[in-house]
């Protein structure tokens, strides 16, 4: 550690050398105060000791002057008075001085003094550099939590709004939403234990996990269960992430929401029913969770209902009533940004009040007027001086429903076509085709459910859907998928896909329900969306095989 | 939080009182340890009837509790939650962790 020290006094500045010498202190002498500061900016000393009394500048004008070059750091200075200037001591506070050696100098006290305070400076400087590396983490932690979570809520739609309240510098809570392939809405709410940089960082497993799985068709028990096992292998025991994931289909008027440890989640109906989602699982990162247990509630919606979700930094600021009545006001019309400003001015003067220690995370959505058609919809008729095809990827299953779900196969395998680079338009209108023919051959072939069921709500076709499954003894399903492409060898291009699904079960009267116009079965959407996007579909007999063929342009 | 330790023969009692937070955990870690060492201790109660609030930190002090007195093969209860404490422990679904008791 570097001294220095400015005295126009000899004996002054050999007696504290010498100390300095006993105290491996580095010692830079002055002999007044204009070198004195030539040599505070050349070399920068850790600790300062400097008469009062002295030519040119006193040692008061000197720590005004040291203080214009000093910027941040901190550098103890010491002031030696003789008694009858303790007037001055007051100043010389103000302009940086720490202590006060009244002359004579007694070496013993000057040693320890000095010690003392080079143990300050040090202790400072190991501080000092800590803080900056810790900056410098939370900057780069920041960096790659905006980049998981901000790329998606651009695409954000008009309906929906997500947001999260950091109270500290990086976010412990995480917001995401992602648009399907199917045109499907989902989201998730995330809220890990404590806040801050740890916490964010224990939400980017959960992130990560949803990001590239609530794209494709999975379903969104796959997509937690996959989480959950993630994050309780990788977290310390007592770090979870309470988390809630959403999805929305406009098009068939259902909201699916499965919360693990939020607080209830919301429903206000146009009609100013309420339904509340309570958690129906642990956090994740816990335990693992067989698929079969987790829970997932489903509801019918309409436009113009409303789904409000939240963490529970929100409920420690405000009860149930309040944010019903005070954020959702039932009875009032509703504009999407009019209310996010609502709920944002509710929130900002109670979390100025209230000693804030939790992060804030909300989602306000409402729900759309069903689209005219279902996304990714796209049909191409085959045409006249079409290339010749061939086969690229061909792969036959069947599967026993009780042990393995049909459902999960298909995400998959459109998983690794489009890892495998083919179009993004195309790996969605086959996800779409293939989840709707194979839930058919799971729901109505194997299960014998009735879409009729759905029009008493989709709590009762679940529940129905859960119960028969458990009964079910024997069965199989049957998916086969042919990619036929042309071009050249460097240049394949997927032009066509032919796809076979078939279940064990009884099959059923497909020419009926053919004749059924759309309005009178609207649940009956699957076959709808089959015959929009295929240009050759066939039922085989006795109805309990389906065959079609796409063509992509 | 205060934290008052009673061994009763086999059971070792931690009664919690005040707010139990991310600042309580040094001394809850410090009051289990002991609970822990007790010789022949084979359940830790956690009375939490004087416990005026929980967050996530505390939730996780729990399960830590858990985990090290399993390897000990020590069982942990949570006994006599307030309402309002019942609540935060079944949204997180801690009743298929621990056994809760009035």
């Amino acid at each position: 550690m570097k001294l220095l020290a400015a005295d126009d006094s000899e004996v002054i500045l050999s007696l504290v050398g010498l100390v300095a010498q006993h105290r491996e202190l580095d010692f830079i002498p002055a002999r007044n105060g204009t070198e004195a500061l030539e040599l505070f900016k050349a070399v920068e000393p850790d600790l300062v000791l400097t008469d009062f009394e002295m030519p040119g500048l006193n040692g008061l004008e000197l720590c005004r002057e040291f203080k214009k070059v000093i910027g941040k750091r901190f550098v103890p200075i010491v002031m030696m008075t003789a008694s009858s200037e303790r007037a001055v001591r007051d100043q010389a506070l103000e302009l940086g001085v720490i202590e006060f050696l009244e002359k004579p100098l007694v070496p013993n006290e000057l040693s320890c003094r000095l010690n003392t305070l080079s143990e300050l400076a040090r202790l400072h400087h190991g501080l000092e550099s800590y803080k900056e590396e810790a900056e410098q983490e939370m900057s780069l932690a920041k960096h790659i939590l905006e980049r998981v979570v901000h790329r998606e809520l651009e695409r954000m739609p008009a309906h929906i709004h997500m947001e999260t309240l950091a109270t500290n510098r990086a976010n412990g809570d995480l917001c995401v939403y992602r648009r399907t392939l199917a045109g499907l809405d989902r989201g998730i709410l995330c809220d890990a234990t404590g806040h801050g940089l740890a916490s964010g960082i224990c939400t980017l497993p959960l992130a990560e996990t949803f990001l590239s799985m609530a794209a494709q068709s999975f379903r969104l028990e796959a997509i937690f269960q996959e989480a959950n096992a993630k994050l309780a292998a990788r977290l310390p025991v007592d770090r979870f992430v309470c988390t809630l994931m959403y999805e929305l289909d406009p098009a068939e008027g259902k909201l699916s929401v499965l919360n693990a440890g939020l607080p209830n989640a919301i429903l206000l109906r146009k009609g100013g029913s309420i339904r509340s989602f309570p958690s129906l699982q642990s956090p994740a990162g816990i335990f693992p969770i067989p698929i079969g247990e987790i829970q997932l509630e489903v509801t019918n919606v309409e436009a113009g209902d409303r789904f409000l979700a939240f963490t529970d930094g929100l409920s420690d600021l405000m009860d149930e009533d309040t944010i019903l009545n005070g954020l959702l006001r039932p009875g009032l019309a509703f504009d999407l940004m009019e209310h996010v400003n609502l709920i944002a001015s509710a929130i900002q003067p109670l979390s100025d009040d209230f000693e804030v220690a939790d992060d804030i995370s909300w989602m306000l959505m409402e729900v759309p007027a069903a689209p005219a058609t279902p996304a990714g919809i796209q049909r191409r008729e085959p045409r006249e001086g079409d290339e010749l095809e061939t086969a690229i990827f061909e792969v036959d299953c069947r599967i026993n429903p009780r042990r393995f779900n049909p459902t999960d196969l298909a995400p998959r395998l459109i998983m690794y076509f489009q890892d495998e680079g083919m179009d993004e338009a195309k790996c969605a209108t086959l996800a779409l085709a293939l989840s709707e023919a194979i839930t058919n051959a799971m729901d109505h072939g194997i299960l014998g459910l009735d879409s009729a069921l759905k029009a008493q709500g989709f709590e009762a076709f679940e529940a129905a859907r859960q119960n028969r499954f458990q009964a079910l003894e024997i069965g199989e399903v049957g998916i086969h998928v042919k990619l036929n492409g042309t071009g050249p060898l460097k240049d394949l291009r997927v032009t066509s896909a032919e796809l076979r699904v078939w279940d064990s079960g009884p099959g059923f009267d497909w020419e009926a329900a053919r004749d059924r116009p759309e309005e009178a079965a609207p649940n009956g959407r699957g076959l709808a969306i089959l015959r929009a996007l295929s240009s050759q579909l066939e039922f085989i007999p006795p109805g309990n095989q389906i065959t079609f063929r796409i063509e992509f342009d | 939080m205060h934290i008052h330790i009673e061994i009763l023969g086999k059971s070792v009692i931690l009664r919690l009182e005040g707010r139990m937070d991310y600042p309580s955990h040094r001394d809850f870690r410090d009051a289990s340890d002991k609970a822990l060492d007790a010789p022949d201790a084979d359940t830790i109660f956690i009375d939490l009837a004087l416990v005026e609030f929980m967050d996530s930190a505390a939730l996780g002090m729990l399960l830590l509790l858990k985990e090290k007195a399993g390897v000990r093969d020590r069982k942990v209860v949570l006994r006599s939650p307030s309402p309002t404490i019942l609540q935060v422990l079944k949204m997180v679904h801690f009743q298929k962790f621990f056994e809760i008791q009035d």
